[in-house]
């Protein structure tokens, strides 16, 4: 057995490391990583039309296996069989969720958020999305596998043709 | 027949919050020099390279392999960037596994870095936010990043998931893990957050995701690892000059799951951990990994991930995986210590780098280096996990 470690290059290197990182010495610069995009959503084009125009939300179904997409998508992944577009009802239920109390940069000044699985009625696939809640009612008690949502738009000139047109709410 | 892979050197670059008077490609370079060291090799003697670097945004910089490629000298030779998320290292290491198996190389070089701090958010001043941002870009952009979710929410969900199917874990077995992962540590130069801790500060902090408190969580790391991978004959002929034992990979399973954790069928089980270990036990003939694993390197980003791998690498039934950590079977002594180098909570996570430094702390183990020998330690596992959801998973068998 080797227990002892042949070269004493690493506690070298570590009491280096130590006494760099004490040492003010050092040059950091400002920069930034940014591209714009005009982004094409080619097939799922319709998806973000209907939220857009109609404040409707489409899933699609296999026309082979029946398998309810939401988010939706083009071809069934088991069947290779092409899905169809399904209007759906806007209800659906919590699978999983959680109370989030930090964010990422952009979101750090909109904690809490509630962020859950939610299986829309008639689909198969959850999808994760954020359910807006009134401002005692961000408890973990409230995220409950079962918990009954429902959908809400954006007022209609706010929306994009985005994910973040809509949200849930609690269906009490 | 896959030619017979050994682990010949091994190296790593302390996890820190930074290193701000090194570059990522000069950490490389450290970590390169400190393997071969280990092996007492020269970088003439190595024939191609894996480079595990996951987030470009990191490194503010598209494509960084190939400046790591020249900068440590291997002009002219194979060298091929994995990027696969949390799990990077242990698809670095198999992809390397793979060039020295399939007869394409004899040695290779395994080589993990990553500097994440340098992200910074103007608004607040710090840099975790920024850094989760960078990351936040792995998740789909079409249906899941513009909401805002963060790693620590996405691996929360099956934890949730799995409390509402079994009761547990509960609140104090994961602060348990996070106790015995800090304590562990204490001791690996290398760790970032080694720390004596009690359950009540663990259940004391605050929360991140509930039921996630910071304690619960690991902290990102800037750091490196490095492993030199040889065959048959020449890992004799290495370890013959070096006086290191081989330490041989007998088994690697991978498997990757939907990056909807909605699609999936059981959210409470990471189904890819469980694809994975099962096709890596399969190869290195484990029947019983608890009994027959004398050690094992979980990717515990969070403590309730980790109890969820017990049960998804199959240490135990599923819902019962909170046990193992209740009766002490995964702590120091215990039959089948998880972690001893730390972890990722208690080391730190440098993305890239975390699968290769874990494989590593293996190696320690069987090569009877470690800071928390594990006597005569004869089989060690690697699991490593990434992606949205725990998504990607490599799990890795290396024996004496
Ligand atoms: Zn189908």
């Amino acid at each position: 057995m080797n227990n002892v470690p042949k070269k004493d290059f690493k506690e070298k290197l570590l009491a280096q490391i130590d006494q760099l990182n004490k040492d003010p010495n050092f040059h950091e610069y400002y920069d930034e990583m940014i591209i714009h995009y005009k982004y094409s959503v080619g097939e799922l084009s319709k998806f973000f039309v209907e939220i857009r125009d109609n404040a409707k939300l489409f899933g699609t179904k296999c026309t082979k296996c029946g398998f309810g997409y939401f988010p939706p998508r083009l071809y069934c992944n088991k069947c290779y069989t092409k899905c169809e577009w399904t209007e759906l009802s806007g209800k659906g239920e919590i699978i999983a969720g959680t109370i989030a109390h930090f964010g990422v940069s952009a979101f750090t000044d909109k904690v809490p958020i509630s962020i859950a699985f939610i299986k829309m009625d008639g689909m198969d696939m959850a999808i994760r999305h954020t359910i807006v809640m009134d401002e005692a009612d961000y408890k973990i008690e409230n995220m409950k596998k079962g918990t009954r949502v429902k959908v809400q738009f954006k007022p209609k000139e706010k929306r994009e043709g985005k994910i973040t047109d809509f949200y849930f709410v609690l269906d009490k | 027949m896959p030619k017979k892979v050994a682990i010949v050197g091994i190296s790593a670059f302390p996890f820190r919050v930074r290193h701000p008077h090194y570059t990522y490609y000069r950490m490389a370079f450290e970590t390169t020099k400190m393997a071969l060291e280990n092996a007492n090799l020269s970088i003439n003697d190595i024939d191609s390279a894996v480079y595990g670097i996951y987030n470009d945004f990191f490194e503010r910089q598209f494509m960084p392999d190939i400046i790591v490629h020249d900068y440590i000298g291997m002009i002219l030779k194979p060298g091929t960037r994995v990027t696969t998320g949390g799990a990077t290292g242990g698809y670095a290491i198999r992809t390397a596994y793979m060039e020295v198996a399939s007869g394409l190389s004899d040695v290779v070089l395994c080589l993990g870095v990553e500097k994440s701090n340098d992200c910074w958010d103007p608004n607040t001043d710090t840099r975790t936010p920024e850094l989760v941002k960078a990351i936040s870009y792995s998740a789909d952009c079409e249906f899941v990043r513009p909401l805002g979710s963060f790693p620590a929410a996405s691996y929360v969900l099956p934890v949730r998931a799995h409390i509402e199917k079994f009761g547990n874990p509960s609140e104090e077995s994961m602060a348990r893990v996070s106790v015995k992962n800090h304590g562990n540590a204490i001791g690996n130069p290398n760790a970032q957050s080694p720390m004596k801790i009690t359950v009540e500060d663990v259940l004391n902090s605050r929360y991140i995701s509930e039921p996630f408190k910071k304690l619960d969580c690991c902290l990102y790391s800037e750091g490196a690892a490095a492993m030199i991978l040889a065959s048959e004959e020449k890992a004799k002929e290495i370890c013959k000059n070096s006086g290191n034992e081989p330490i041989w990979i007998t088994g690697i399973g991978a498997g990757n799951d939907s990056n909807f954790g909605g699609l999936r069928k059981n959210l409470w089980s990471l189904t890819s951990n469980v694809y994975a270990s099962k096709q890596c036990y399969k190869m290195a003939n484990i029947k019983n990994p608890l009994k027959e694993l004398d050690v094992a390197e979980l990717h515990d980003a969070f403590t309730g991930q980790e109890i969820l791998s017990y049960e998804d690498c199959g240490f135990i039934e599923h819902g019962k995986g909170y046990t193992l950590i209740d009766e002490g079977i995964v702590e120091e002594g215990g039959e089948l210590p998880v972690n001893l180098s730390g972890g990722l909570i208690g080391c730190g996570h440098a993305v890239g780098a975390t699968g290769i430094y874990q494989a590593t702390e293996i190696v320690k183990q069987l090569r009877g280096e470690s800071h928390r020998q594990v006597s005569d330690a004869e089989k060690g596992l690697l699991h490593s996990v990434g992606g949205p959801v725990t998504a990607y998973c490599v799990c890795i068998i290396m024996e004496r």
